[in-house]
Protein backbone atom coordinates (compact mmCIF):
# COMPACT_ATOMS: atom_id res chain seq x y z
CA UNK A 1 0.00 0.00 0.00
CA UNK A 2 2.88 2.08 1.11
CA UNK A 3 4.69 0.88 -2.08
CA UNK A 4 1.82 1.82 -4.00
CA UNK A 5 1.06 5.30 -2.78
CA UNK A 6 4.87 6.26 -3.54
CA UNK A 7 4.94 5.08 -6.79
CA UNK A 8 1.48 7.53 -7.61
CA UNK A 9 2.93 10.29 -6.09
CA UNK A 10 5.83 9.89 -8.45
CA UNK A 11 3.77 9.00 -11.38
CA UNK A 12 2.12 12.69 -10.78
CA UNK A 13 5.47 14.44 -10.83
CA UNK A 14 6.34 13.14 -13.83
CA UNK A 15 3.43 13.86 -15.39
CA UNK A 16 3.56 17.49 -14.31
CA UNK A 17 7.24 17.40 -15.76
CA UNK A 18 6.16 15.78 -18.86
CA UNK A 19 3.05 18.63 -19.60
CA UNK A 20 5.44 21.70 -18.10
CA UNK A 21 6.82 21.89 -21.05
CA UNK A 22 8.44 25.50 -22.54
CA UNK A 23 7.95 28.39 -19.59
CA UNK A 24 5.74 31.25 -20.85
CA UNK A 25 7.21 33.30 -17.61
CA UNK A 26 4.00 34.33 -16.26
CA UNK A 27 4.25 31.58 -13.74
CA UNK A 28 7.13 32.91 -12.54
CA UNK A 29 7.90 33.83 -8.55
CA UNK A 30 10.78 35.73 -8.30
CA UNK A 31 12.47 37.00 -5.31
CA UNK A 32 15.04 39.74 -4.32
CA UNK A 33 17.18 41.20 -6.71
CA UNK A 34 15.76 38.19 -8.97
CA UNK A 35 12.13 40.09 -8.86
CA UNK A 36 13.29 43.68 -10.84
CA UNK A 37 16.80 41.61 -13.13
CA UNK A 38 15.77 38.10 -14.93
CA UNK A 39 15.10 37.25 -18.00
CA UNK A 40 12.37 36.18 -18.15
CA UNK A 41 9.97 38.68 -16.99
CA UNK A 42 9.53 41.50 -19.86
CA UNK A 43 10.46 44.09 -17.26
CA UNK A 44 13.13 41.89 -16.16
CA UNK A 45 14.47 42.20 -19.35
CA UNK A 46 14.07 45.95 -19.71
CA UNK A 47 15.76 46.33 -16.40
CA UNK A 48 18.82 44.18 -17.28
CA UNK A 49 19.28 46.25 -20.69
CA UNK A 50 19.57 49.61 -18.92
CA UNK A 51 21.54 47.97 -16.35
CA UNK A 52 23.99 47.08 -19.24
CA UNK A 53 23.74 50.61 -21.07
CA UNK A 54 24.68 52.53 -17.48
CA UNK A 55 26.89 50.20 -16.98
CA UNK A 56 28.92 50.63 -20.28
CA UNK A 57 28.22 54.35 -20.17
CA UNK A 58 29.44 54.82 -16.71
CA UNK A 59 32.97 52.36 -17.96
CA UNK A 60 33.26 55.28 -20.78
CA UNK A 61 32.44 58.07 -18.55
CA UNK A 62 34.86 56.69 -16.25
CA UNK A 63 37.87 55.97 -18.47
CA UNK A 64 37.45 59.40 -19.96
CA UNK A 65 37.06 62.01 -16.82
CA UNK A 66 40.06 59.71 -15.27
CA UNK A 67 43.22 62.26 -14.69
CA UNK A 68 45.53 62.00 -17.04
CA UNK A 69 49.27 61.23 -15.32
CA UNK A 70 52.21 63.63 -16.06
CA UNK A 71 55.25 62.71 -16.87
CA UNK A 72 57.73 64.08 -14.28
CA UNK A 73 60.35 66.60 -16.18
CA UNK A 74 64.03 65.01 -15.92
CA UNK A 75 66.39 68.77 -15.32
CA UNK A 76 69.85 67.34 -17.08
CA UNK B 1 38.23 56.24 -72.80
CA UNK B 2 38.15 53.53 -70.97
CA UNK B 3 34.94 51.37 -70.72
CA UNK B 4 34.71 49.15 -68.07
CA UNK B 5 31.84 47.14 -66.81
CA UNK B 6 30.94 49.16 -64.05
CA UNK B 7 30.23 51.98 -66.20
CA UNK B 8 26.28 50.94 -66.32
CA UNK B 9 26.35 51.94 -62.48
CA UNK B 10 27.33 55.45 -62.87
CA UNK B 11 24.34 57.89 -62.27
CA UNK B 12 23.33 58.68 -65.81
CA UNK B 13 23.08 62.77 -66.06
CA UNK B 14 23.10 64.94 -69.73
CA UNK B 15 24.52 68.81 -69.67
CA UNK B 16 24.93 68.52 -65.67
CA UNK B 17 21.32 67.10 -65.69
CA UNK B 18 21.19 64.57 -63.53
CA UNK B 19 18.99 61.84 -65.16
CA UNK B 20 18.41 59.58 -62.29
CA UNK B 21 15.01 62.00 -61.53
CA UNK B 22 13.38 60.26 -64.99
CA UNK B 23 14.52 56.95 -63.79
CA UNK B 24 12.85 57.28 -60.27
CA UNK B 25 9.99 58.99 -61.65
CA UNK B 26 9.30 56.12 -64.69
CA UNK B 27 7.33 54.00 -62.24
CA UNK B 28 4.61 56.71 -61.54
CA UNK B 29 4.32 57.19 -65.52
CA UNK B 30 4.03 53.24 -66.11
CA UNK B 31 0.52 52.76 -63.48
CA UNK B 32 -2.74 54.39 -64.34
CA UNK B 33 -4.67 56.18 -61.94
CA UNK B 34 -7.75 54.10 -61.40
CA UNK B 35 -11.03 56.57 -62.83
CA UNK B 36 -14.32 56.40 -60.86
CA UNK B 37 -16.03 53.73 -62.12
CA UNK B 38 -17.95 51.10 -60.69
CA UNK B 39 -16.15 48.65 -63.35
CA UNK B 40 -12.25 49.23 -64.81
CA UNK B 41 -10.91 47.89 -67.62
CA UNK B 42 -9.02 44.74 -66.97
CA UNK B 43 -5.43 46.32 -66.56
CA UNK B 44 -6.76 48.34 -64.02
CA UNK B 45 -8.50 45.85 -61.90
CA UNK B 46 -5.37 43.45 -62.10
CA UNK B 47 -3.22 46.13 -60.88
CA UNK B 48 -6.11 47.16 -58.58
CA UNK B 49 -6.22 43.15 -57.33
CA UNK B 50 -2.32 42.59 -57.04
CA UNK B 51 -1.76 46.28 -55.12
CA UNK B 52 -4.75 44.56 -52.96
CA UNK B 53 -4.20 41.28 -52.34
CA UNK B 54 -0.23 42.34 -51.49
CA UNK B 55 -1.65 44.65 -48.96
CA UNK B 56 -3.93 41.86 -46.97
CA UNK B 57 -0.99 39.68 -47.38
CA UNK B 58 1.84 41.93 -45.83
CA UNK B 59 -0.64 43.57 -43.10
CA UNK B 60 -2.25 40.21 -41.60
CA UNK B 61 0.88 39.79 -38.86
CA UNK B 62 0.69 43.32 -38.18
CA UNK B 63 -1.83 44.83 -35.24
CA UNK B 64 -4.24 47.54 -35.81
CA UNK B 65 -1.34 50.33 -35.06
CA UNK B 66 0.47 48.96 -38.07
CA UNK B 67 -2.15 49.10 -40.56
CA UNK B 68 -1.22 52.71 -40.77
CA UNK B 69 1.66 51.77 -43.01
CA UNK B 70 -0.55 50.08 -45.42
CA UNK B 71 -0.11 53.16 -48.05
CA UNK B 72 3.70 53.63 -47.74
CA UNK B 73 4.87 49.47 -47.57
CA UNK B 74 2.73 48.79 -50.52
CA UNK B 75 3.83 51.79 -52.75
CA UNK B 76 7.19 50.98 -51.75
CA UNK B 77 6.56 47.45 -52.32
CA UNK B 78 5.53 48.97 -56.63
CA UNK B 79 7.93 51.51 -56.85
CA UNK B 80 10.82 49.14 -56.09
CA UNK B 81 9.31 46.32 -58.64
CA UNK B 82 8.56 48.41 -61.11
CA UNK B 83 12.49 49.94 -60.66
CA UNK B 84 14.14 46.91 -60.50
CA UNK B 85 12.03 45.14 -63.27
CA UNK B 86 12.84 48.09 -65.42
CA UNK B 87 16.39 47.65 -65.28
CA UNK B 88 16.30 44.44 -66.89
CA UNK B 89 15.93 46.01 -70.35
CA UNK B 90 18.99 46.79 -72.17
CA UNK B 91 20.82 49.88 -71.90
CA UNK B 92 18.57 51.35 -69.23
CA UNK B 93 19.66 52.26 -65.64
CA UNK B 94 18.81 50.97 -62.70
CA UNK B 95 18.58 53.33 -59.75
CA UNK B 96 18.49 50.52 -56.82
CA UNK B 97 21.81 49.74 -57.65
CA UNK B 98 22.92 52.88 -55.99
CA UNK B 99 23.56 52.09 -52.44
CA UNK B 100 22.25 55.98 -51.72
CA UNK B 101 18.99 55.66 -52.99
CA UNK B 102 18.69 52.30 -51.09
CA UNK B 103 20.09 53.45 -47.51
CA UNK B 104 17.81 56.59 -48.16
CA UNK B 105 14.69 54.23 -48.13
CA UNK B 106 16.17 51.72 -45.25
CA UNK B 107 17.55 54.07 -42.71
CA UNK B 108 14.66 56.83 -42.12
CA UNK B 109 11.98 53.60 -42.45
CA UNK B 110 13.97 51.45 -40.25
CA UNK B 111 14.38 54.57 -37.32
CA UNK B 112 10.91 55.42 -37.62
CA UNK B 113 10.00 51.71 -36.51
CA UNK B 114 12.79 51.89 -33.67
CA UNK B 115 11.47 55.22 -32.57
CA UNK B 116 7.29 54.32 -32.55
CA UNK B 117 8.82 50.99 -30.19
CA UNK B 118 10.69 53.70 -28.30
CA UNK B 119 7.54 55.89 -28.26
CA UNK B 120 4.29 53.79 -27.66
CA UNK B 121 5.75 50.42 -25.95
CA UNK B 122 9.64 51.09 -24.32
CA UNK B 123 9.26 48.49 -22.03
CA UNK B 124 8.48 45.98 -24.67
CA UNK B 125 10.98 47.67 -27.07
CA UNK B 126 13.72 47.33 -24.34
CA UNK B 127 12.90 43.86 -23.51
CA UNK B 128 13.31 42.33 -27.09
CA UNK B 129 16.95 43.41 -26.81
CA UNK B 130 17.16 39.98 -24.72
CA UNK B 131 16.10 36.98 -25.46
CA UNK B 132 13.80 35.43 -23.17
CA UNK B 133 15.26 32.58 -20.78
CA UNK B 134 19.02 33.73 -21.60
CA UNK B 135 21.39 32.68 -18.81
CA UNK B 136 22.67 35.09 -16.12
CA UNK B 137 26.36 35.09 -17.15
CA UNK B 138 25.52 35.68 -20.97
CA UNK B 139 23.12 38.71 -19.96
CA UNK B 140 25.47 41.19 -20.88
CA UNK B 141 27.27 39.72 -23.81
CA UNK B 142 23.96 38.71 -25.26
CA UNK B 143 22.55 42.62 -25.06
CA UNK B 144 25.46 44.29 -26.66
CA UNK B 145 25.03 41.51 -29.24
CA UNK B 146 21.42 42.35 -30.08
CA UNK B 147 22.18 46.04 -30.02
CA UNK B 148 24.53 45.45 -32.97
CA UNK B 149 22.20 43.42 -34.62
CA UNK B 150 19.60 46.19 -34.51
CA UNK B 151 21.62 49.02 -35.99
CA UNK B 152 23.29 46.44 -38.39
CA UNK B 153 19.48 46.24 -40.04
CA UNK B 154 19.21 49.38 -42.05
CA UNK B 155 22.97 49.21 -43.34
CA UNK B 156 21.79 44.59 -44.14
CA UNK B 157 18.75 46.11 -45.74
CA UNK B 158 20.12 48.92 -48.15
CA UNK B 159 22.97 46.73 -49.14
CA UNK B 160 21.12 43.43 -49.39
CA UNK B 161 19.02 45.61 -51.60
CA UNK B 162 22.28 46.96 -54.02
CA UNK B 163 24.51 43.93 -53.74
CA UNK B 164 21.78 41.71 -55.49
CA UNK B 165 20.97 43.80 -58.32
CA UNK B 166 24.46 44.90 -59.08
CA UNK B 167 26.00 41.53 -58.73
CA UNK B 168 22.81 40.49 -61.32
CA UNK B 169 23.49 43.31 -63.88
CA UNK B 170 27.38 42.47 -63.69
CA UNK B 171 26.84 39.15 -64.42
CA UNK B 172 24.59 39.48 -67.11
CA UNK B 173 27.23 41.87 -68.74
CA UNK B 174 30.07 39.62 -68.11
CA UNK B 175 28.09 36.48 -69.26
CA UNK B 176 26.68 38.38 -72.76
CA UNK B 177 30.26 40.50 -73.30
CA UNK B 178 30.97 36.32 -73.11
CA UNK B 179 28.85 35.04 -76.06
CA UNK B 180 30.26 38.19 -78.06
CA UNK B 181 33.23 37.47 -78.05
CA UNK B 182 33.35 33.78 -78.04
CA UNK B 183 30.89 33.82 -81.22
CA UNK B 184 33.61 33.83 -84.15
CA UNK B 185 35.97 31.84 -82.49
CA UNK B 186 33.70 29.13 -80.82
CA UNK B 187 30.36 28.87 -82.08
CA UNK B 188 29.32 25.97 -79.52
CA UNK B 189 30.55 27.55 -76.66
CA UNK B 190 28.74 30.39 -77.27
CA UNK B 191 25.58 28.80 -78.05
CA UNK B 192 25.77 27.20 -74.67
CA UNK B 193 27.03 30.08 -73.06
CA UNK B 194 24.07 31.49 -74.53
CA UNK B 195 21.81 29.18 -73.19
CA UNK B 196 23.37 30.40 -69.56
CA UNK B 197 22.80 33.82 -70.17
CA UNK B 198 19.08 33.21 -71.00
CA UNK B 199 18.71 31.23 -67.70
CA UNK B 200 20.54 33.78 -65.50
CA UNK B 201 18.11 36.46 -67.05
CA UNK B 202 15.40 34.33 -65.73
CA UNK B 203 16.92 34.07 -62.63
CA UNK B 204 17.14 37.75 -62.21
CA UNK B 205 13.47 38.53 -62.91
CA UNK B 206 13.16 36.53 -60.07
CA UNK B 207 15.92 38.19 -58.09
CA UNK B 208 14.35 41.60 -59.05
CA UNK B 209 10.29 40.60 -57.60
CA UNK B 210 11.93 38.95 -54.48
CA UNK B 211 14.38 41.40 -53.34
CA UNK B 212 12.38 44.08 -53.60
CA UNK B 213 9.21 41.49 -51.09
CA UNK B 214 12.06 40.92 -48.90
CA UNK B 215 13.02 44.91 -48.75
CA UNK B 216 9.06 45.64 -47.71
CA UNK B 217 8.75 42.58 -45.32
CA UNK B 218 11.82 42.83 -43.31
CA UNK B 219 10.36 46.89 -42.78
CA UNK B 220 6.80 44.67 -41.97
CA UNK B 221 8.70 42.67 -39.50
CA UNK B 222 10.62 45.53 -37.41
CA UNK B 223 7.61 47.13 -37.14
CA UNK B 224 5.60 44.22 -36.16
CA UNK B 225 8.28 43.97 -33.18
CA UNK B 226 7.65 47.76 -32.04
CA UNK B 227 3.94 48.05 -32.53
Amino acid sequence: MYIFSNMTMSINRLRTEIMGGHDAGTHHQFTGIAKYFNSYTITGRRNCVLATYASIAALILFFKLKPKKQKAVKSS
Amino acid sequence: MMVSFFDQFASPSYLGIPLIAIAIALPWVLYPTPPARWINNRLITIQGWFINRFTNQLMLPLKVGGHKWALLLASLMIFLITINMLGLLPYTFTPTTQLSLNMGFAVPLWLATVIIGMRNQPTVALGHLLPEGTPIPLIPVLIIIETISLFIRPLALGVRLTANLTAGHLLIQLIATAVFVLLPMMPTVAILTAAVLFLLTLLEVAVAMIQAYVFVLLLSLYLQENV
